[in-house]
């Protein structure tokens, strides 16, 4: 039986010269939420529209539970639901008709989960859309997708315009659809957010997917933090292979080590510590560290 | 003065005219439009100067056929005032075409201002703007100004292009009529820039906006026709801007004050607006909607259904201007004939003009003038078949189709449904247009088929067709050029039909136009060849533009 959700091959869009995409291969597993990270201009929504059908690749294919995105477009939609980044929907409409609209779109509703999500992301349906903030259409189109219980919800930056308290309300509904065995291709900006859902990181630069894996995996691409106090004088570091960023301040050290660590140890060791942290980078330190590794290079 | 913590840094460059920003932003933003403007109005006046040259080159020859258009009550209607002299040249352009531009720059600007002062606040660009030195009141007058700016440039074009092209030859403008015939014509759009402004205040949105304001621009322009066809009417003139329009009289016995006066009406408007525009919070409006209403599914159902809910207040209106005028054509139908029975030798030459006009005369000339209808219809129609296109490439570009086509609704699904929407609103507008008329003539005792004016009416559906299938072709191949090619063609099929009995063009070129396909019932009969082919060769258009919309990129703004 096939394990993926989605599964993108040497996937390119060109907009003349520019390539907006290069070559991307990547695969999302069914029932994984997949953080799709990259920054502005790297690549993300052409990525989602491209897995919509809504634009053409120039080559490469998309294939979402086995069919084609571009030449199976209607039985692909039968399957997914999508977010997009700007809620752009009918102002006429209100709130409550605008999700019966596109429950009519999607093909499938739950009716009594739609009602729990309006109440969970607190949005008032009988006011017309024109009078909604960014944040309330933006959950105006989460609902939607939500309550559709699609099996693969595609969501290009979901909680921008969301209050921290509706962002949790987000996370929350992301874990219930994982848990229903829901797949999720979560595009975003909020490293927070993508660290505490997703199971896997894809990350895009320039067009071009530079890392793939889990958190874990991708922690080699940053140090790790060590800090330690003593009771003298910290001991000498810097000439210990992989140590980087070395700070001293009175008897207190903190500095990064890339790669083994026991002969950083055995040094630290020997030097009576009265403290030591060790941490590992978070994934805003990951995504920092690997755009600045990749400026240093190009 | 507010004291600021922050030092004085002599990197910050302070930059200039930053008062001005949004005047010349507008400025920009529709010059382009204003510029193309003054050139349409332009080429369609000298083609009327130049074309009555060719047609009739004798003074005598003009004379006999200005009698017969004079007394015509029916003509009255879109021309000018009978009372100008007519025989000349360049009076028979203001005759012929004035009042119609004049209408045309008036819906024109319209537009353009409720799409500057509505459209941007309802897409919150306008926030954007008053984020700057502005209180929403100089936004508001500087937007205006741009505006101004734009038809100041299209007057300036459409004058200097005007009397370039009059300067030598058989026909010759001065340089001062030229530019004074243009301010004239360009004027009118001061009623629409007045009446925009103001509704841009009033109302919610900007198609809600555009609504309000296109009402009063037609019932001041049917005022001005009741005063020009009816004659113990022809006071109404006073009250109307259209009737200061042609008291202008640009060639003959000009009365300049009458400027002074549309003047005046534009800044009662614009000051107006700029008043309520201030007294309103954004986003704001003193005509709203309710925030919130009771659910109704009952449309949303199907694309269709979605798609007349959301554009129901506009194909209303539409249907609104087609059974008005039909109403006012055939209401005084019969007077018309009246009025027309004692016109001997220009009675029979005003036949000819309708038999032009028709194809295939009727002898009674109460027949021939319900016809005229017809022609209003068509031109309505084609204008509308033209918005709703473009506001199919807006739901696009504006990202609102993504979420309907990211569920099970396919877009050739999308789109036929709205075709089939705009398609069954023109059926419904000439159908309900052709049975008032029907009607209203049966009620003063003319005798008129009821199947050739229900049925045979239809044949302008034909067009309509060729048209929704060259729009269709190029919102799927070509979507940025969408606007400019419909419009053009519209323009083009209006200029080519206005000049090409005048300068005797051959078949070939007068079939360039549409409304060359257009059967006027009931004085003509319906060529359901020409239908059929004209149709079949629309829905083809229709057919690959739908092949080739499925295969391209989504656009976005």
């Amino acid at each position: 039986m096939d394990r993926s959700a989605v599964e993108i091959k040497g996937l390119t869009k060109m907009y003349g010269k520019l390539a907006a995409l290069n070559n991307l291969t990547l695969d999302v597993r069914k029932g994984e939420i997949l953080g799709y990270l990259g920054p502005n201009g790297s690549g993300k929504t052409t990525t989602i529209r491209l897995m919509l059908g809504t634009i053409k690749p120039t080559s490469g294919s998309v294939s979402i539970f086995g069919h084609d995105a571009q030449t199976e477009k209607d039985t692909v939609h039968t399957s997914i639901a999508y977010v997009p980044g700007e809620a752009n929907l009918w102002p006429s409409l209100t709130g409550i008709e605008t999700l019966h609209l596109l429950a009519k779109v999607h093909g499938r509703v739950d009716l009594d989960y739609r009602r729990q999500l309006i109440k969970r992301f607190e949005l008032d349906p009988n006011r017309k859309v024109r009078t909604y903030s960014k944040g309330n259409k933006q959950k105006i189109t989460l609902i939607a997708a939500l309550a559709s219980r699609a099996e693969l919800l595609i969501l290009d930056e979901p909680t921008s315009g969301l209050d921290p308290l509706m962002e949790q309300a987000f996370r929350e509904a992301a874990v219930e659809a994982k848990g229903r065995g829901q797949t999720i291709f979560l595009s975003s900006h909020i490293l927070e957010e993508v660290e505490a859902l997703c199971d896997r990181i894809a990350v895009l630069r320039s067009g071009k997917l530079v890392e793939l894996g889990t958190l874990e995996q991708m922690r080699h691409l940053s140090s790790l933090t060590i800090e330690a106090s003593f009771r003298n004088h910290p001991p000498e570091v810097r000439n210990i292979k992989g140590v980087s960023k070395v700070e001293l301040n009175g008897n207190n050290l903190v500095c990064q080590i890339n790669g083994p660590v026991d002969e950083l140890l055995s040094v630290i060791a020997k030097a009576r510590p009265l403290t030591l942290i060790s941490r590992e980078p978070s994934l805003e330190e990951l995504f920092l560290a690997l755009y600045g590794r990749q400026s240093e290079a190009s | 003065m507010l004291a600021s913590t922050v030092l004085p840094d002599p990197k910050i460059r302070k930059l200039r005219g930053a008062k001005s920003a949004i005047f010349w932003f507008t400025f920009r933003h529709s010059i382009i439009g204003g510029v193309l403007f003054g050139l349409f109005a332009m080429v369609e006046s000298y083609a009327q100067g130049r074309g009555i040259i060719a047609a009739f080159p004798n003074v005598s020859q003009r004379a006999s056929l200005i009698h017969g258009l004079a007394n015509n009550a029916a003509l009255s209607l879109f021309y000018g005032d009978k009372t100008a002299n007519i025989v000349s040249p360049s009076g028979y352009m203001v005759y012929r075409i004035m009042p119609i531009l004049a209408l045309v720059a008036a819906i024109w600007a319209m537009t353009i201002t409720t799409k500057v002062l509505r459209g941007q606040e309802e897409n919150g660009r306008w926030e954007l703007l008053l984020s700057g030195p502005y209180s929403s009141s100089q936004a508001t007058l500087k937007s205006i100004l741009g505006i101004v700016a734009t038809l100041g440039s299209s007057f300036l074009v459409f004058g200097l292009v005007l009397a370039l092209l009059s300067s030598e030859g058989v026909f010759r403008l001065s340089l001062g009529g030229s530019f004074y015939f243009a301010l004239s014509v360009i004027s009118g759009s001061l009623i629409g820039l007045g009446i925009g402004a103001i509704t841009s205040q009033l109302a919610p949105t900007r198609r809600n906006a555009t609504l309000y304001a296109v009402t009063p621009i037609i019932v001041l322009f049917i005022i001005r026709s009741i005063a020009n066809t009816i004659s113990g009417l022809t006071w109404l003139k006073n009250i109307t801007p259209f009737g200061w329009i042609d008291k202008l009289r640009p060639f003959y016995h000009a009365q300049p004050i009458w400027l002074l006066v549309l003047a005046l009406f534009g800044l009662i408007c614009i000051t107006s607006a700029i008043l309520l525009s201030a007294k309103r919070d954004l986003n704001q409006s003193f005509i709203s909607d309710k925030d919130s209403a009771k659910p109704k599914f009952g449309l949303l159902g199907s694309q269709v259904g979605f798609n007349f809910r959301l554009l129901r207040n506009v194909l209303f209106g539409w249907m609104f201007g087609g059974v008005a005028f039909a109403t006012l054509i055939a209401s005084i139908d019969k007077t018309v004939a009246r009025t027309l029975s004692g016109g001997g030798s220009g009675k029979g030459r005003l036949i000819k003009t309708f038999s032009d006009l028709t194809g295939n005369p009727d002898s009674r000339i109460e027949v021939a003038y319900l016809s005229a209808a017809g022609f209003f219809i068509v031109t309505l129609l084609l204008i509308m078949v033209a918005n709703y296109l473009v506001t199919l490439k807006e739901e696009e570009t504006s990202g609102r189709l993504d979420n309907l086509i990211s569920g099970k609704l396919s877009r050739g699904h999308w789109l036929y449904a709205r075709l089939g929407l705009v398609i069954g609103a023109a059926f419904l507008i000439i159908f309900t247009s052709n049975i008032v008329i029907w009607a209203l003539a049966s009620a003063q005792g003319i005798n008129v088929s009821f199947l050739t004016l229900s049925f045979g009416g239809l044949n302008i559906l034909g067009p309509l067709l060729m048209l929704l299938g060259l729009g269709v072709l190029a919102y799927g191949l070509a979507p940025k050029f969408l606007s400019i090619i419909m419009y053009s063609v519209i323009a083009w099929s209006f200029t080519i039909d206005i000049i090409s009995s005048a300068l005797k063009l051959g078949k070939g070129f007068s079939s360039t136009s549409l409304l060359h396909y257009v059967s006027l019932v009931p004085a003509a009969n319906p060529n359901w060849r020409t239908f059929s082919i004209i149709g079949l060769l629309g829905l083809s258009g229709i057919l690959l533009g739908a092949i080739a919309f499925d295969r391209r990129d989504l656009q976005a703004e």
